[in-house]
């Protein structure tokens, strides 16, 4: 028998030196710099638990601590490589005119005033107007919104921005590292910083209790000449409830909130999350579908929607242009058949014509293309035009015969369960909810009104940097914000945010992994609840603190007195431990 | 004339605060270099220097003594500017 408790001992010495080695590497490390870390307590008990022959105590401090460390340093691998995803993004080359010809250099030495040459899938490399060609531009990485915009002579890019289509040649205005996108890499990491800073508040406990126990037990010995006494104070004193305290809660708190689809992503950011009091949403993506669909479909003069939706139909059949998309889709989805035609052609910047069989033009675009076909479009019709980009549309025509016959209206939905998530939100303690969008004000105010948001609590026509702005001016009136959106525009915000959520399946990687809390589901309730879990989650951590503070003060208090001895005293002090792990537990359950 | 460039160097293997803090003081020990910082979370030194005074080697030198390895480098516009 006293073999087998030999040979435990020896395991559980073992355990420790493995788990410890890195500890006092951290230890001595916070030393040279001037800090009392709770790393150098966990040594320091660790060690006297050897001497007393209570290696079990050593083994279970160094793991648990050892576990802290693990979440922690996982945590930051994943906003790491969120940053690096941007970086390996970055175009490293641009096409240029000089002279008569077309060059390739580096995008750092791209001039201002050069031309820059676009070809369908690049990577727009600087900021600049565009002086010829035209594209279909996804500028999603730089505004975050889905719908591609369309560029031609005249409109200003910015890097970052992605063609899908077309041809453009740009003159560079803001070059190398005075680009939107580089500016936009610099602002995450400098904003990913001010994080750390705010210092755990077990580290600012250490600050003072790590070396006030180690100087009492070194009086003990003082005092009392008895290093057994000394080294049972110490040990006694190293906090095993209080480091036990927090992992365990985290790690049932955060394994029961996954099994839900939602990861809160490190320990450390619970408690900034259970103070939350206002939530900032991106809107595209975010609280609406992110992805354009037909609203509308009506006819002029008598033409029925199906009508309309035929011959818009036919004419789109051969375009990749996101509006088309959705207008097929609206037509597959109705049971349409689009109105066989010939030949296609697709006019950047105003829709597509096609030649019907029987020799009749059929045209889907603006009132631009309308004009250069010669079809006139009454004033009535313009008036049903008129009310409907007032919801917040973009209204396409369709022409048939030289004749315009109905309106496709294309909008970009809210998400079904968003005025209910959005109302949970108030009633799990959120004082104010605010709508941030790249978008024009009309379709911002539209999609806030459906949705029960205050008017005055919408900010549209944002670029990353004013969403950065906002977040920045509402923590100064004394808020604590928490921003949620999906795209790598919204990752500037998201840092800047005391709390950051992104959103399931629209997410961008990036995105994603700065995120405090990601949600793998795109269900909007899943934010109300995220809220509500961490804080129970804070209370059972506050509540396992508590107990270990006052276990280990009476405790110490007792070794003092002689009235607790090492036996009884770790009797105690393993209760203590497993109670808080008990607490911890509750959180697996619902 | 003074040629102040403003670089983000980013490691792959920046892991111990403490190292952090030591590369930081080192860099910013060199002669030309205007500032420096490690911002951990990124596992990136952002540093501002003379390049007339001292080369993006000696920087680098003085990181990959300490063991970091460069994974990128995001050239910036100083702070100036």
């Amino acid at each position: 028998m006293t073999t087998m408790t030999h040979y435990i001992n020896w395991l559980m010495i073992a355990i420790a030196l493995v788990a410890g080695v890195p500890i006092a590497r951290e230890a001595i490390g916070k030393l040279r710099l001037k800090q009392f870390s709770i790393a150098l307590l966990v040594v320091f008990a660790s060690i006297g638990a050897i001497i007393i022959g209570e290696a079990w105590e050593a083994a279970v401090v160094t793991v648990l601590f050892a576990l802290g460390g693990w979440l922690e340093s996982r945590t930051l691998a994943r906003t790491r490589s969120a940053l690096k995803e941007l970086v390996d993004m970055m175009p490293r080359t641009a096409r240029v005119r000089r002279g008569a010809d077309i060059v390739e250099v580096s995008a750092y030495d791209v001039r201002q005033g050069d031309i820059v040459i676009i070809r369908p899938g690049d990577m727009v490399p600087v900021d600049g107007k565009v002086v010829a060609g035209s594209a279909s531009l996804d500028t999603s990485s730089v505004t975050g919104e889905s719908m591609p915009t369309e560029a031609m002579a005249g409109t200003a890019v910015t890097s970052g921005s992605v063609t899908l289509g077309g041809y453009l040649e740009v003159e560079a205005e803001r070059v190398g590292t005075d680009t939107t996108f580089s500016r936009l890499i610099y602002m995450i990491a400098e904003a990913g910083d001010q994080k750390p800073k705010m210092q755990r508040t077990l580290d600012k406990f250490a600050q003072w209790y790590t070396p006030s126990v180690i100087t009492a037990s070194v009086l003990v010995y003082a005092i009392t000449r008895d290093a057994h006494l000394a080294l049972t104070f110490l040990v006694i004193a190293c906090p095993g409830a209080l480091v036990a305290a927090a992992p365990v809660a985290i790690i049932a708190g955060l394994g029961s909130a996954a099994r839900q689809g939602v990861l809160i992503k490190g320990g450390e950011r619970l408690e900034r999350i259970a103070r939350i009091d206002t939530v900032a949403f991106d809107k595209t993506g975010t609280l609406t579908m992110g992805k354009p669909q037909v609203v509308a479909v009506e006819g002029f003069a008598g033409k029925s929607a199906d009508e309309v939706l035929a011959a818009a139909a036919g004419a789109e059949l051969r375009s990749e242009h996101h509006l088309a998309t959705a207008v097929l889709a609206r037509a597959q989805a109705d049971g349409v058949e689009p109105l066989p035609a010939l030949d296609w052609e697709i006019r950047a910047g105003q829709g597509a014509i096609a030649h019907l069989e029987g020799g009749a033009l059929t045209a889907v675009g603006n009132l631009a293309l309308m004009r250069s076909l010669g079809i006139d479009v009454p004033q009535d019709q313009l008036h049903m035009v008129a009310h409907r980009e007032a919801q917040g549309e973009t209204v396409t025509l369709v022409a048939l015969a030289g004749e315009a016959i109905g309106l496709i209206g294309i909008a970009d939905q809210p998400r079904p369960e968003a005025a209910a998530a959005i109302a949970a939100l108030s009633k799990a303690g959120i004082k104010n909810v605010v709508m941030l969008t790249g978008d024009n004000e009309r379709a911002a105010r539209h999609v806030a009104g459906l949705l029960g948001i205050e008017p005055s609590s919408v900010r549209s026509g944002l670029m990353p940097d004013d969403k950065v702005a906002t977040i920045r001016s509402l923590q100064q009136s004394g808020a604590r914000v928490a921003m949620v959106g999906d795209g790598i525009n919204d990752a500037p915000a998201l840092a800047m945010a005391d709390v950051s959520v992104s959103m399931g399946a629209s997410a961008t990687r990036a995105a994603m992994e700065v995120a405090d809390i990601a949600l793998m589901s795109d269900n909007l309730m899943r934010i109300p609840q995220a809220f509500a879990h961490s804080r129970r989650m804070v209370q059972v951590i506050k509540q396992n603190v508590v107990l270990a503070v006052v276990v280990v003060a009476v405790l110490l208090a007792g070794v003092l007195v002689g009235r607790v001895h090492l036996a009884s005293g770790m009797f105690i002090h393993e209760a203590s431990i497993l109670l808080v792990t008990l607490n911890g537990l509750r959180l697996l359950r619902r | 004339m003074s040629d102040i460039r403003r670089e983000m160097i980013m490691f792959s293997n920046l892991n111990c605060p403490t190292c952090a803090a030591k590369l930081e003081t080192a860099v910013r020990a060199l002669p030309g270099v205007a500032s420096a910082k490690v911002v951990f979370g990124a596992a990136s030194l952002d540093v501002e220097y003379d390049a007339g005074k001292v080369a993006y080697d000696r920087i680098a030198d003085v990181a990959s003594r300490m063991g970091l390895s460069v994974s990128a480098r995001v050239p910036g516009t100083p702070s100036g500017n």
